[in-house]
């Protein structure tokens, strides 16, 4: 790679693997393998799961890539296709069990629960200090998000995406985009806590 | 699999700091006047959010690269492959029909080929309007199959022919699936039926063969009949009745049937007879490999 191309904006850099530049695209793919293949196995489960919807999301990018509005950002187009793959993946490997938490608890119409994560956080570990088990919980704990919850908790935490980026990536109402993002919070914790008072049990 | 969380809510509180956070990329920092409290609970709610760092995962490997650019020039090769212009070949393998570089233009110019020769034979005109219609459906076929070979690896659809492994000696064959290129669009559904037939049930009969068929099929470089008008005794033949091996298709009155061949032609014969074999069955003499088709 070019020192060239490594000072090269992302969208220059789409620009210029559609006007024939071979290596532009290796670029690309260099700068987000790292935080597009993590991003694609906490969505879908697995490393091996991840590095083949790694390779649909760039195919897609490269057929899509004329289709690519310049004058917006790429990585939240990157994200959003890589999110429809995982989405896609999902569909054709949908075994997953999913955890019913406090189903049993009352609050805003039946059946409805708060999460108050300010108490909660007087019974939680560093993050730092987790062990390979705790770590595992984590893991359990957000392969259990359905798939719709999951991909926004994601993008908006790991990506840092705004309720309105998501919402046009996903082409979803904002309020869904923000009811979701409470919901899979709530859910989150809820599935983390309920796993370590588990273990500790 | 939703309904598990519709019951689950962060209180309004919670709620209304994280859609701060998010306004500032989960910056804490960057959040003005807060009260102690505030800050608080942005904390609690950062402190959650921070486990989701712990997920355990893996840096991209040095090949994941690599392995993606060849995924991409596997499909710039295969899309290249669709622009040229080939003459349709098959060869067969264990798991059906394989196919090399068909094109749309050959393919597309032999339906109209096939149509313009089916005209000028001039038999009964309800007749040979059937005749020509059920080309042209047959064709579709052909070239949905082609189509689907190129995008799976050179493989054409197959399904297990259960319903006639008595005339295996019990070993279940296998026979092309016609009905998976209607479902993924590589035909219509109605290109799936002769119009002489009626609609009812299948209306072709496809080439059914054992595994280990396909292979010695491969080895003997002859022409092969992948499908053809309704084979009309199989029914016959499965309840162990006397049948004529002889029996033309009903479905084109006295005009024979169609037979989409390997090399990507329709011909019609007018009697269940080609190139030595039967289309149907065996005529009774042991050649050692047949054309066996069923529906």
């Amino acid at each position: 790679m070019s020192a060239e191309t490594t000072q090269q904006t992302d969208e220059e850099l789409l620009s210029a693997h559609i006007d024939g530049d071979s290596g532009a695209f290796e670029e690309l793919m260099d700068r987000y393998k790292n935080n597009l293949l993590h991003f694609l196995i906490r969505f879908v489960g697995s490393t091996a799961a991840a590095e083949d919807v790694f390779q649909e999301t760039f195919l897609q990018i490269h057929i899509s890539a004329e289709t690519f509005d310049p004058s917006r950002r790429f990585k939240p187009w990157l994200f959003t296709i890589a999110a429809n793959k995982g989405r896609d993946w999902h569909r054709k490997h949908s075994k997953r069990t999913v955890l019913s938490l406090s189903q049993e608890i009352g609050g805003e119409g039946e059946g409805t629960r708060f999460i108050d994560l300010m108490e909660a956080d007087q019974e939680l570990p560093d993050a730092t200090l987790l062990d390979t088990e705790q770590k595992d919980s984590i893991r359990n704990a957000v392969e259990q998000l359905p798939d719709h919850l999951r991909e926004i908790l994601l993008l908006s935490y790991f990506q840092q995406m705004s309720y309105v980026q998501i919402s046009e990536s996903l082409h979803i109402p904002l309020g869904t985009v923000k009811s979701r993002l409470h919901a899979a919070v709530a859910a989150f914790s809820q599935a983390w806590q309920t796993a370590n008072s588990e273990d500790d049990v | 699999m939703s309904n598990s969380f519709d019951h689950l809510k962060l209180c309004k509180a919670d709620a209304d700091m994280l859609d701060q956070l998010v306004d500032v990329g989960f910056e804490v920092d960057q959040l003005e006047y807060l009260t102690p409290e505030d800050k608080q609970r942005a904390n609690s709610i950062l402190k959650m959010l921070n486990f989701l760092d712990a997920y355990p995962v893996e840096d991209a490997s040095d090949t994941l690269i690599d392995v993606t650019l060849a995924r991409i020039n596997q499909y710039e090769a295969k899309r290249a492959a669709r622009m040229q212009i080939h003459t349709p070949e098959l060869e067969t393998t264990r798991r059906g029909f394989k196919l090399r570089m068909p094109d749309l233009i050959t393919v597309a110019a032999m339906i109209l080929l096939t149509v313009s020769v089916f005209a000028m034979l001039g038999k009964s005109a309800r007749n040979q309007s059937i005749n020509n219609e059920c080309a042209t459906n047959m064709a579709m076929v052909g070239r949905g199959l082609f189509y689907y070979a190129l995008d799976h690896n050179g493989n054409t659809p197959t399904e297990q022919a259960t319903e006639v492994a008595s005339l295996f000696g019990g070993i279940i064959p296998e026979r092309t699936n016609a009905e998976v290129l209607a479902a993924e669009e590589y035909c219509e559904h109605h290109h799936l039926n002769c119009p002489g037939h009626g609609g009812e049930g299948r209306g072709f009969s496809y080439q059914t063969q054992s595994a280990a068929m396909w292979d010695e099929i491969q080895s003997r470089g002859k022409v092969f009949i992948i499908m053809s008008d309704l084979n009309p005794i199989l029914g016959r033949m499965l309840a162990d009745k006397e049948f004529d091996p002889l029996t033309p298709s009903p479905t084109h009155g006295s005009l024979g049937q169609n037979h989409l061949r390997d090399d990507g032609s329709i011909a019609s014969g007018a009697a269940p007879v080609f190139g030595g074999d039967l289309i149907w069955v065996l005529d009774g003499k042991s050649r050692g490999i047949d054309i066996f088709l069923t529906h």
